[in-house]
């Protein structure tokens, strides 16, 4: 597996003059500022580069490119594979009845007795995350490794885009098959958000829009600890991220708002919220945001990869600020100089939960996805 | 940053730190743009951090006092856990106090118990209900408004419903039959009320009638409120058809009996008139020239019309025998006189047979005694007529002795023994009983209407004492009885003289009967009266509105007219209030009021005794 980077400046173009390095069947992933995939011939200038190439595209709040965060740019990897088949499919969410069916067409569309792994980035608004992984699941082998995430617009919440072999759009969703067994995939999912506050019970929610909290409604309380924030919402909500409490901290999950809505005072997060589940807040604390990567980073348990892909949170972000890249420095020293780094950061995470294989959709994680090819 | 290009807290250490400052070169600017937007965003997450510790500790104190509130309560709640299990269990109490899961236990425990009774309460309620299911007794349940709630399978099948249909029925639902007597109705009616009560209900079941012997009570619940009652019933549909078969054979046997007394008044009827002939012409020849021997037989003809009298009379009575109305008189008689009298008549037709008949009267025997010596003379006679019939050799004999004596009273035996066939000893208590005797080859054989025993057998009763009897098969028999007696004066009484008189009085008799109307007329001549006499009621009517008469004697049976429709007559439209008296052959009680309402003054069973004749018409005429 080779695999080699460009960076495309938004407004200024290659960082150095690009050149195509191979005219092999490839792979690109490319990941870029919201402004940017609109107002640059990014698309094009990818394609005069690889004419014959599968090229993904889907717009970030942040990209990460080597040990780098950038804003306003687009981070292109090519993966040239040896031995490994791959496939991609992209359609509109609206070609199907709902996130489900689209999952459920996606596995379908993909599926093979050799499948190893699903790469999948979809649009972060119009799409229900946690039924979109919910139907990739549905009728897949278990042993088949599903990652990826929803793409961003720099915290706004409002329009994202993603595409393959084209022009990125909103509303799309693009999943890439790989198959054969010579490619090894392996994943880590961390958050290092600290829980406080008195543990709540949802006593209205319907699917992934919350009503109230202990009879009380959720979006006041939500006010009410975000105090001068409040006026910031839905971005400011990013702070105190929704825990859904499990059997045991394993298999917590952790959710993002979306959006708001202030006329009816409900909050919509980026993957449901079971009525009668037991939730509590979550707050940053720096350093166990960076030990959350670097532990990500562990759990993927793989010493040498070629291509390690970050997906990170927009939420992460949000808090980190400057002090962003601490989190990739930390898992680019674990991986060390070898492997090539890109990724985004995203409005969900995409990626099994520990110890199992089945998918779930993560909030405010640093995802990691490596690929090694044996 | 309003005024200033950077933080505040920069802004201040530029202007100490910096030479030269705010001249600075662009990349330094920059630099300087990239802390201060450090420096801006802690302060927010410091505000918002606090913001939220805040916020978060408030709700969190605001959780620990209502946990608190909470911990109070349940801490009541436990201490009046405590007192209750304390007094619940009295012997566990310091186990109660030191350990409340211990207590826990203990209640668990008692739970347990209460589980187990509550099932053993549950199965010998169904034991009850199959107790009550095979006693073949239907039960149901109702509420206040008496809709029924429950139903047992057997309440159910009575009216050919199942369970389920019966629910929400009212007692109202279920209808009378309408085919019974009235007096076969109970007084109560088919109802579901929440009181004790028990009752008959005439129901229409799926075979019609249906009768049902309903036991109601009152059902409470477990805090003693009213829910409504339950109903027991029985089906007695059989029973209650029983009853009004047997109800309609005592009708038929009522209408029998009412036959049997008619019959026996036609016999009587036609018996009374040749025995009134005889004492009546028995009467008039007494009045002739007798010499001693006509005289002797004459009397045993009187005896012996008197007697046959008597035994017509209590033929016609046994009905009131067996009700008790017999009135026994208390007469003073001559005890040797009147046995003298008594078998002279039966030692003839002993001897007729063959038979040696003899009596003997104890000497402590009182000359005089007070009873109903007719009574006694038709038991004896009854008791020697039998001895005499069922004797074919050997002899009769009537023993009177004295038991017992008193100041005012004696006890008397009289037994009559005989030689004859005797009676079995397993058909001695049924030959008591009317109309038996031994065997019915015995009627064949010796005639008799069976009646006499038993008639015997009630008078000695009426009269205080028991008719028993001694006897084996083929060695003859022993009838005796005792009686209490009182003592008469010693002296024997003169009978009052009687001197019949009715000179002048005009009687007019109204008699088709031949013989009667001679007996009649030739007693009234030989007491002097003037006599006419009238063959029908028609007649009579003529006379009186014509005649000048005292007193009329009105036979009641008579062609053309009868006695009662003729006073009737002479009372309503002759307007006339002549003393009319009435003689019938027929004896019978309604016979006498039927007269007296009609109109008539006074009432005379024929035959009749010259003496009670002469003192009623004696005493009519006084009153005119």
């Amino acid at each position: 597996m080779k695999v080699h980077q460009h960076l495309w400046k938004g407004g200024k173009g290659w960082a150095e003059s690009a050149q195509s390095i191979s005219q092999n069947p490839a792979l690109i992933l490319a990941f870029g500022g919201i402004d940017v995939l609109t107002n640059d011939p990014v698309y094009e200038e990818i394609r005069k580069l690889y004419p014959t190439a599968d090229v993904v595209l889907a717009s970030t709040a942040g990209e990460i490119h080597g040990d780098e965060v950038f804003d306003h740019s687009v981070s292109v990897t090519v993966c040239e594979f040896e031995h490994t088949r791959w496939k991609v499919v992209e359609g509109s969410v609206s070609e199907c009845a709902n996130s489900f069916e689209c999952g459920v067409r996606i596995s379908k569309e993909l599926s093979a007795p050799d499948l190893e792994h699903i790469l999948v980035f979809s649009d972060g608004i119009a799409v229900n995350g946690d039924d979109l992984v919910r139907g990739i699941n549905h009728d897949l082998p278990a042993n088949v490794i599903v990652t990826g995430g929803l793409a961003a617009d720099a915290g706004r919440f409002t329009k994202t885009l993603v595409g393959a072999n084209r022009k990125p759009e909103s509303q799309r969703i693009v999943a890439i098959g790989f198959y054969g067994n010579r490619l090894r995939i392996t994943h880590g999912s961390q958050g290092g958000w600290d829980l406080f506050g008195p543990v709540r019970k949802v006593t209205k929610a319907v699917d992934n829009v919350l009503f109230e909290l202990d009879g009380e409604n959720a979006l006041e309380i939500y006010k009410r600890y975000l105090g001068p924030r409040a006026a910031d919402l839905p971005g400011s909500a990013l702070l105190f991220p929704l825990c859904i409490l499990g059997s045991d901290a394993k298999s917590n999950l952790v959710r993002t708002i979306l959006s708001i809505d202030d006329a009816a005072g409900t909050l919509r997060f980026a993957g449901n919220i079971p009525e009668g589940a037991q939730v509590q807040f979550m707050m940053a604390n720096f350093d166990r945001l960076v030990d959350g990567a670097s532990q990500a980073a562990e759990q993927s348990d793989e010493k040498s990869p070629d291509l390690v892909l970050m997906v990170s949170c927009v939420g992460r972000k949000l808090v980190l600020d400057q002090r962003i890249e601490e989190e990739v420095e930390s898992v680019c020293n674990y991986f060390g100089k070898t492997p090539a780094y890109t990724g985004f950061y995203s409005n969900g995470e995409i990626s099994p939960l520990m110890g199992s294989t089945v998918c779930s959709l993560h909030n405010q994680t640093m995802t990691i996805t490596t690929y090694h090819e044996i | 940053m309003e005024g200033r290009e950077y933080h505040r807290l920069l802004e201040r250490q530029l202007k100490k730190f910096l030479p030269g400052y705010p001249s600075v070169s662009e990349e330094m600017q920059e630099l300087l743009r990239a802390i201060s937007n450090s420096y801006e965003h802690f302060d927010n997450d410091r505000v918002v951090m606090e913001t939220a510790m805040r916020e978060s500790s408030d709700e969190l104190m605001a959780k620990k006092s209502a946990l608190n509130a909470l911990l109070d309560r349940q801490s009541q709640v436990l201490e009046s856990l405590r007192e209750a299990a304390t007094s619940l269990f009295p012997d566990q109490a310091s186990i109660v106090n030191e350990d409340l899961l211990r207590l826990a236990d203990i209640v668990q425990e008692e739970i347990q118990k209460r589980h187990i009774a509550e099932a053993r309460k549950e199965q010998s309620d169904q034991r009850l209900m199959d107790i009550i299911e095979s006693l073949d007794l239907g039960m149901a349940r109702y509420d206040l408004q008496g809709r029924l709630t429950h139903s047992e399978p057997r309440f159910a099948q009575l009216f050919g419903k199942s369970p389920s249909d019966m629910l929400g029925m009212m007692a109202s639902d279920f209808h009378g039959a309408p085919v019974l007597p009235e007096e076969l109705r109970s007084s109560g009616s088919f109802d579901f009320s929440p009181t004790h009560r028990v009752f008959e209900a005439p129901l229409i079941g799926p075979q019609d009638e249906l009768w049902l012997l309903c036991t109601t009570a009152p059902l409470q619940d477990d805090s003693g409120d009213a829910v409504g009652g339950v109903i027991v019933v029985f089906d007695i549909t059989q029973r209650k058809q029983m009853e009004r078969k047997m109800h309609e054979a005592h009708k038929a046997a009522e209408a029998g009996l009412e036959l049997r007394k008619s019959i026996l008044a036609n016999v009587s009827h036609e018996l009374r008139t040749p025995v009134n002939a005889i004492v009546g012409m028995s009467a008039l020849l007494s009045a002739t020239p007798l010499n001693d021997q006509q005289r002797e037989y004459l009397k045993t003809m009187r005896f012996s019309s008197d007697s046959l009298l008597v035994l017509i009379d209590d033929l016609l009575d046994v009905s009131r025998i067996e009700s008790g109305k017999v009135e026994l008189e208390f007469i003073e008689f001559d005890v040797r006189d009147n046995f003298s009298q008594l078998t002279k008549g039966l030692s003839l037709r002993a001897e007729e047979k063959g038979l040696k008949f003899s009596w003997e009267i104890d000497a402590r025997v009182a000359n005089r005694l007070r009873g109903d010596v007719h009574r006694l003379n038709q038991v004896l006679t009854n008791l020697i007529s039998n001895a005499i019939k069922f004797t074919e050799a050997g002899n009769v004999q009537l023993a009177v002795g004295c038991v017992m004596s008193t100041e005012n009273k004696q006890r008397i035996r009289f037994e009559v023994k005989d030689t004859g066939i005797g009676i079995a000893a397993n058909r001695q208590a049924a030959i008591f009983q009317e109309f038996t005797q031994e065997d019915s080859s015995t009627t064949r054989k010796f005639g008799g209407t069976g009646l006499g025993l038993a008639i015997s057998k009630k008078i000695v009763e009426l009269m205080g004492g028991q008719l028993e009897l001694i006897s084996e098969k083929n060695s003859g028999s022993s009838f005796f009885f005792e009686l209490d007696l009182e003592l008469g004066s010693e002296q024997e009484q003169q009978a009052p003289v009687f001197n019949p008189d009715l000179r002048g009085a005009r009687i007019l008799l109204v008699e088709d009967n031949k013989v009667n109307q001679f007996l009649a007329n030739a007693l009234l001549t030989s007491w002097k009266a003037q006599v006419d006499i009238s063959e029908d009621g028609a007649d009579a009517v003529e006379r009186v509105k014509t005649g000048d008469h005292d007193l009329v004697l009105m036979d009641l049976q008579m062609p053309v007219m009868d006695g009662f429709e003729a006073t009737a007559v002479i009372r309503n439209e002759l307007k006339s209030s002549i003393p009319i008296i009435g003689l019938s052959a027929n004896a019978l009680n309604d016979e006498r009021e039927r007269s007296l309402q009609i109109g008539m003054d006074d009432y005379v069973s024929k035959p009749f005794k010259p003496e009670l004749l002469y003192g009623i018409i004696q005493s009519y005429l006084r009153k005119g």
